[in-house]
């Protein structure tokens, strides 16, 4: 993936990243202070109708208080006080009083707890009301929430008892309001809010029983389990009531349990508070969001596009010259301006450059010294070997003067015979120094890099296993189908005779010796390896000096001649090795030089006409 | 023996109801031997009962724990009309004695048999015995009530008699009850008693079977009272029959006669003196 | 002992001779005499009526607003006066045969209608004819009208002394003229035309009735110039009126006489006429029960139904027939024993006491008193554990249940002064088995249905009304009979001075109930 590319992804990604994050805070963030204006409402809400309900309380208490200071009530309480009275005169006093003082509900007891005049329930009088009698100081009592029972069913009622007493007998007055949606109706409601009062006079669930003052609601059953929720516990709840699939028509009820003077629950008050806007709200949010994800996205691109060139560019051009610099070409300069960081980069290298190119003339001077000297090393050692005997030789033959014409005569064959092996040996010596020397340049020709292997492997077959000395097995793996390289056969088969000499000299004991080609990325990979006793990581950085040799007896000219033939074939060598394992020698080739246009193997026809070319591409790979 | 119970829910008159009652006993005596119905301890209650048109008679006969049923009906219009609305009594006064002391009560006894009639006063501490003499009324016995004497602001004691008993007296106050002797000077003998104040007397006519109930209007020391005259069924009932103005508050009413005449204790509100009189019923046309 | 009894009854018809020596005195009237001329203003509870014997239905609440109405412009044969006796009206003299199956009553001579066309023996037959009950029939011979019974009725003369036994013509036009005190003149707004196969004088919605004096009145002409009826006036309404003197006589609810009589107003109540009951439906498989019954009528509180709920203006019924129609009520006694009621409750089967659906109360009769009486009744069996609903009258159209209630409360107004026909009507009406006890005239077979019947709870009775009515004290002679008839043509205004409706202290008017 290229720097662009990342940088793209990354920039997209952050975006993206932040975009999300401003998202979810924005709606997680503006949530809140929704619901909080949401609680704020409701708590405003419910305190309006408990001031609401303590307020019709009082006016029930009051509307009592002057039923009780009535002189009606008083000639009532009196007559009622002797045993003898007859209750029936004041059977219908009851509805008298309610109509008087505008209540809904009147209820008349005696001293024993006898109802004497209903409103409610007429067909009741005679029979007993003892709870009413139970209380000593019915003006201590707050007004509470009662269930009226009525001739058809029931009724809820916010109620009040006051008593006239006489002659330490009591005289009760109940009065009440009916709670329904008149009640509801007084109430002041936000918009988007909403009270419902469920009264809970039957043994299950009834719809009939919700009381809505704006005759809005609609699938009352909806309401069921949280109403039943609240008759079960007592508690007050919250939920969130979806009314359509749609969840922008989602309610929160917060529901508070009304309870009775047993603290039975009589009914609850459900407020209702629309979650229409805040859905909508993070509907449009999640839209923003996606639309300026997509936007970014879109600028992203451009931006990416516009910045990574900004910044790629420079890097392009950076790698590129350390590409040129690694090619060879010390002497690149990269044109990039800038007092960033990428331009004190190009600074740099451009300033690397020009130290490398002056320091190359002096490296390779340096080289040529160093080369020179270790070819002047390695030569005296190399020709102080067939000189010392030389040496020897000579006195031998100067002391064999003495000596007498056959001795002489004998010495004088063993000393000239050495004499010309050992000369034969300094030939040979000049003669590899000569052919290193004058290492000709490869003649590219196409040559199929198995075949290749397999003839420099003939060679040594009788070596394999030699009769005395422990065999050496061999193994191949030669990729299939592997395409004709551009290559100069005579060089790499020499090339190849030398590795494969070379691990065969690292095997004195046997051992097998693997032979492996494949192709990857248009170079062709060749691996020699042994079996031997592996060299030391410093024996391997120096394994391509020339002259440099692990062997007693080797000129240490090999591997360097192999080095020189891998480099002209615009290749890269290298070793890799495990003491006591073996060592692995590895050639990359590529398939194509450059500047060298050739036809496939079968094909080809040397002619003169192409040697220019094949000159001038030689005379390039310098 | 058979017992009856007869109701009358006024059918008819009174009268007339004990008239039909004493026919119907005398003809139920008088089957009495017949083996059909001699079942022992029967009890029959009859009613008689006033519809529109008939007067319907229920006999209900007791068996032990059986009961049975009879109807008959009469014709009302059989039946002539009372004229019992206009019989209404007369009240009649007589002043016996006056005097100046407190008087709490006092009663009038008509003895009879050569026997000087007696009038007994009850003062606040004395109770004295008058007899009646050719000159008039003389003390035969005074009694000092010695610890049963009425200390208190508007004293009440009233005095009961029974022929049974003729020669002695009961006395009832507030908290006791004390018995004299008529004939001799013995001392009262009293004890703890919670016997209720009556609230009248009654009082029987002279004519016919009618027992009224006589009462005192009512009011206050300083405002004359009325006698009146109820129904005794209804003491308590709104409706006089007749009434007798007085000359002052009445103290109190008692009878020494067997009904047939009350005695009533006035205070004279012109005089200031307590006047005891005979009070009885004047037959009517 | 019935021999004797009946024995004595025998003597006791001697004993009237004997009581004869005792002079009668007729009762005393009032001094003043009557002044002739002025309208007396009537306003009734009930918003129509009809003057038709004929549409008249038995025991209906209206009954006795029709009677009353219909006794201006009509007379019967016989009357009843308030001391028993029967006074001749249109007869003037009757008799019987010995097993009082044949009767025959001679029609007064020179009656005349108020049309001025007269009376005939055949005038009274047809009109008694489809009156009569299925056993008694009618035939004019003569000058008199003979009917004939299938058995001894010797209640007769109660009969045609009351109820819708009126006699009057029907005109071509379906108009019906009698020869009553007064002549129906002019009927209000509302009244529809009669239809031409109608007989009646004016069906429904009429609201005001004026009734002018008859001049040709057999009997006198009235003191009354006219009488002036409005109807379907509301209760408190009604009272008003009477006290702010737009009104003489006014028709009270029972609810509105405790007022009166704190205002002092005049009333005037009659014996108890209207009996309100519970009747089970013997469809219904679970009413057969009899413990189901028992419980019910020993829960059923019936002194506070009469002394509370109606305030004392009712009593406490537990017969059939009131005690001053039958003389034998007292005999019957409506027990309450709540403790018992529910022993017998709680060994009934769940389903039958309610359980598993309550049984349902249905009001067959329309108003504020009989949905009261019927709360109480279910208060009353809730208290015992018998589960039940009041449901609402059927007739306005109140909600009403498919099924058939299991338990119906009625009202029956008396209509007659033959308690056997009485009887035996308020039984066919509530669907109770004829009777197999044979002339109910003969008091100890009534009395024996009427124990069957109340014993095996056929039939539950509650309480019994009077009927009320407030009169001014311009009203005078005023002396309606104890069976509610108001016998307006006796009737006579005093001049008024003052609207005053404050009635004298003490007042007993004839005819206040026993």
């Amino acid at each position: 993936m290229s720097f662009r590319t990342k940088l793209f992804w990354v920039f997209l990604v952050t975006m993206l990243v932040s975009v999300s994050i401003v998202s979810y805070a924005v709606t997680h963030y503006s949530r809140a202070p929704f619901e909080e204006i949401d609680r704020e409402r409701t708590e405003a809400l419910v305190a309006q109708f408990q001031k609401e309900y303590a307020q019709r309380g009082e006016e029930v208490g009051r509307q009592l208080d002057n039923i009780i200071n009535s002189e009606l009530t008083a000639r009532m309480a009196i007559d009622l006080a002797n045993p003898n009275a007859d209750q029936s005169l004041y059977f219908r006093d009851a509805v008298g009083m309610a109509q008087e003082h505008g209540l809904d509900f009147v209820e008349i007891v005696n001293f024993q707890g006898t109802l004497i005049s209903s409103v409610q329930y007429p067909a009741r009088v005679g029979y007993k009301e003892d709870w009413v009698t139970q209380v000593s100081d019915w003006h201590e009592v707050a007004p509470f929430l009662r269930k009226e029972e009525l001739p058809d069913g029931s009724d809820l009622s916010l109620s009040a008892v006051r008593t006239y007493p006489v002659e330490k007998k009591n005289l009760y007055i109940i009065g009440g309001k009916r709670m329904d949606r008149h009640f509801l109706a007084s109430l002041v409601l936000p918009a988007g809010m909403r009270a419902l009062l469920y009264r809970n006079l039957d043994p299950t669930f009834s719809a009939a029983e919700i009381v809505d003052s704006n005759d809005t609601l609609q699938n009352p059953e909806r309401l069921e389990p949280l109403i039943n929720q609240i008759r079960k516990q007592s508690q007050p709840l919250v939920e969130t009531v979806n009314w359509t699939g749609n969840a922008a028509d989602a309610e929160t009820f917060h529901s508070i349990p009304l309870l009775g003077r047993n603290n039975e629950v009589l009914g609850a008050l459900l407020v209702g508070s629309s979650q229409r806007e805040l859905v909508l709200l993070k509907r449009k949010i999640s839209w923003l969001a996606a639309i300026v994800g997509v936007s970014a996205l879109f600028v992203g691109l451009i931006l990416t596009w516009w910045i990574s060139r900004r910044i790629t560019r420079p890097i392009e051009e950076l790698a590129d010259g350390a590409r040129d610099v690694a090619s060879g070409r010390w002497d690149r300069h990269i044109d990039l301006r800038g007092r960033d960081e990428v331009g004190q980069l190009a600074g740099a290298f451009n300033e690397m450059t020009q130290t490398l190119a002056s320091q190359k003339e002096r490296l390779v001077q340096a080289e040529r010294v160093a080369a020179w000297r270790e070819l002047a090393r390695r030569l005296a050692h190399e020709l102080r070997n067939p000189l010392f005997p030389l040496q020897i030789t000579v006195e031998n033959l100067q002391r064999a003067r003495q000596l007498s014409q056959d001795q002489f005569q004998e010495v004088f064959n063993e000393s000239t015979a050495t004499l010309k092996a050992e000369l034969s040996n300094l030939n040979a010596i000049v003669n590899r120094f000569s052919d290193f020397s004058k290492m000709p340049t490869p003649r590219f020709t196409k040559v199929r890099i198995n075949e290749a292997l397999r003839d420099a492997m003939r060679l040594f077959e009788p070596q394999f296993n030699a009769v005395g000395k422990p065999p050496v097995g061999t193994e191949l793996f030669l990729g299939e189908g592997l395409p004709e390289i551009d290559a100069d056969p005579d060089l790499l088969h020499k090339a190849f005779q030398n590795l494969i000499l070379n691990a065969l000299d690292a095997m004195p004991a046997g051992g097998t010796l693997k032979l492996r080609t494949s192709g990857q990325d248009e170079k062709i990979r060749i691996e020699v390896s042994d079996t031997g006793k592996g060299l030391t990581p410093e024996e391997c950085s120096r394994l391509f000096t020339p002259y440099y040799t692990t062997k007693q007896l080797g000129t240490g000219l090999g591997l360097a001649i192999v080095q020189s033939i891998v480099s002209d074939h615009h290749g890269t060598i290298s070793v890799s090795s495990e003491e006591s394992r073996g060592t692995t020698f590895r050639i990359d080739l590529p398939q194509r030089q450059p500047g060298v246009l050739l036809k496939p193997a079968v094909e080809e026809k040397k002619s003169e006409g192409e040697e220019p070319a094949r000159a001038t591409a030689a005379a390039n790979q310098g | 023996m058979i017992c009856v119970n007869w109701t009358n829910h006024e059918a008819v008159s009174e009268t007339r109801s004990q008239q039909l009652k004493s026919v119907f006993v005398e003809e139920l005596q008088g089957k009495q031997s017949d083996p059909a119905t001699a079942t022992g301890n029967c009890v029959v209650s009859v009613f008689l009962e006033r519809t529109p048109a008939k007067i319907v008679v229920t006999a209900d006969v007791e068996n032990g724990r059986d009961a049975r049923f009879f109807f008959a009906t009469i014709p009302r219009a059989g039946i002539p009309a009372e004229n019992v609305a206009t019989s209404v009594p007369r009240l009649e006064k007589e002043l016996l004695w006056q005097q100046t002391e407190r008087v709490l009560d006092a009663l009038f006894v008509r003895r009879g048999n050569g026997a000087s009639d007696r009038l007994i006063v009850l003062q606040k501490e004395v109770l004295v015995v008058y007899e009646k003499q050719a000159d008039g009324w003389k003390a035969a016995q005074a009694k000092p009530l010695g610890e049963a004497s009425v200390m208190q602001r508007a004293p009440r004691g009233e005095l009961s008699f029974s022929l049974d008993q003729p020669e002695r007296v009961k006395i009832v106050f507030a908290g006791k009850s004390c018995q004299a002797s008529l004939n001799d000077a013995s001392p009262l003998v009293c004890q703890q008693s919670t016997e209720p104040v009556r609230a009248g007397m009654l009082l029987a006519s002279a004519c016919d079977s009618r027992v009224w109930w006589l009462r005192a209007s009512g009011g206050d020391s300083t405002t004359p009272d009325k006698l009146e005259l109820v129904n005794s069924s209804v003491p308590q009932g709104q409706i006089a029959a007749t009434e007798l103005a007085m000359l002052g508050p009445i103290v109190s009413i008692s009878s020494g006669e067997a009904l047939r005449a009350d005695t009533a204790v006035v205070f004279n509100l012109a005089t200031g003196n307590y006047e005891i009189y005979r009070i009885a019923l004047a037959c009517s046309q | 002992m019935r021999f004797i009894v009946l024995r004595w009854l025998a003597v006791s018809e001697r004993l009237v001779a004997l009581l004869s020596i005792f002079p009668f005195a007729a009762a005393s009237f009032a001094s003043t005499k009557p002044r002739y001329g002025g309208v007396l203003r009537v306003e009734l509870l009930a918003s129509s009526t009809t003057l038709d014997p004929r549409a008249w239905k038995a025991g209906s609440r209206d009954f006795g607003t029709n009677e009353r109405l219909a006794a201006l412009v009509f007379d019967r044969l016989v009357a009843l006066d308030n001391y028993g006796r029967f006074v001749p009206q249109l007869a003037t003299e009757w008799s019987h045969d010995a097993s009082s199956r044949r009767w025959q009553f001679t029609i007064r001579a020179d009656v005349k209608f108020s049309d001025g066309s007269a009376l005939s023996a055949a005038d009274v037959a047809a009109a008694l004819a489809p009156l009569l009950p299925e056993d008694l029939k009618v035939a004019a011979t003569g000058n008199s009208v003979v009917f004939q019974a299938t058995e001894q009725r010797a209640d007769l003369l109660e009969l045609l002394a009351s109820g819708r036994f009126f006699v009057f013509r029907a005109q071509p036009d379906g108009s019906l003229v009698g020869t009553g005190a007064f002549k129906l003149e002019e009927a209000g707004k509302g009244t529809r035309p009669a239809a031409a196969d109608s007989p009646s004088v004016a069906q429904t919605s009429l609201q005001r009735l004026n009734f002018a004096a008859n001049e040709l009145c057999w009997a006198g002409r009235p003191f009354l110039d006219a009488i002036d009826v409005t109807l379907g006036v509301p209760p408190l309404r009604a009272l008003f009126d009477l006290q702010v003197g737009k009104a003489e006589l006014v028709e009270l609810a029972p609810d509105m006489v405790r007022r009166a009589n704190q205002a002092n107003t005049r009333v005037w109540a009659s014996s108890p006429l209207t009996l309100y009951g519970l009747r089970f439906d013997d469809a219904q498989p679970q009413t057969t029960n009899e413990k189901l019954r028992e419980a019910l009528s020993l829960s059923l509180d019936r002194m506070t139904m009469a002394g509370v709920l109606l305030q004392k203006q009712a009593e406490p019924a537990a017969a059939l027939l009131p005690q001053w129609l039958s003389g034998y009520a007292f005999l019957f006694h409506g027990e309450t024993n709540v403790e018992r009621a529910k022993e017998l409750r709680v060994s009934l089967p769940a389903n039958v006491a309610g359980g598993a659906s309550p049984l349902r109360l249905q009001t067959d009769v329309s108003g504020d008193l009989a949905r009261l009486l019927a709360e109480r009744v279910v208060v009353n069996a809730r208290q015992t554990g018998i589960s039940m609903q009041p449901l609402g009258k059927a007739h306005d159209g109140n909600a009403r249940t498919a099924d058939p209630a299991e338990l119906h409360l009625f009202a029956w107004r008396i209509f007659s002064l033959s308690p056997g026909e009485e009887l035996r009507s308020l039984a066919k009406a509530q669907r109770v088995e004829e009777a197999k006890e044979g002339n109910l005239s003969d008091p100890d077979r009534r009395y024996a249905w009427e124990r069957k019947i109340l014993e095996e709870r056929k039939l539950m009775p509650l309480v019994a009304l009077p009927d009320y009515a407030g009169l001014a004290t311009t009203v005078r002679d005023w002396q309606p009979s104890p069976w509610g008839e108001w016998q307006l043509a006796d009737v006579w205004l005093e001049p008024a001075q003052a609207p005053k409706t404050t009635a004298p202290p003490n007042s007993a008017p004839n005819g206040a109930r026993p």
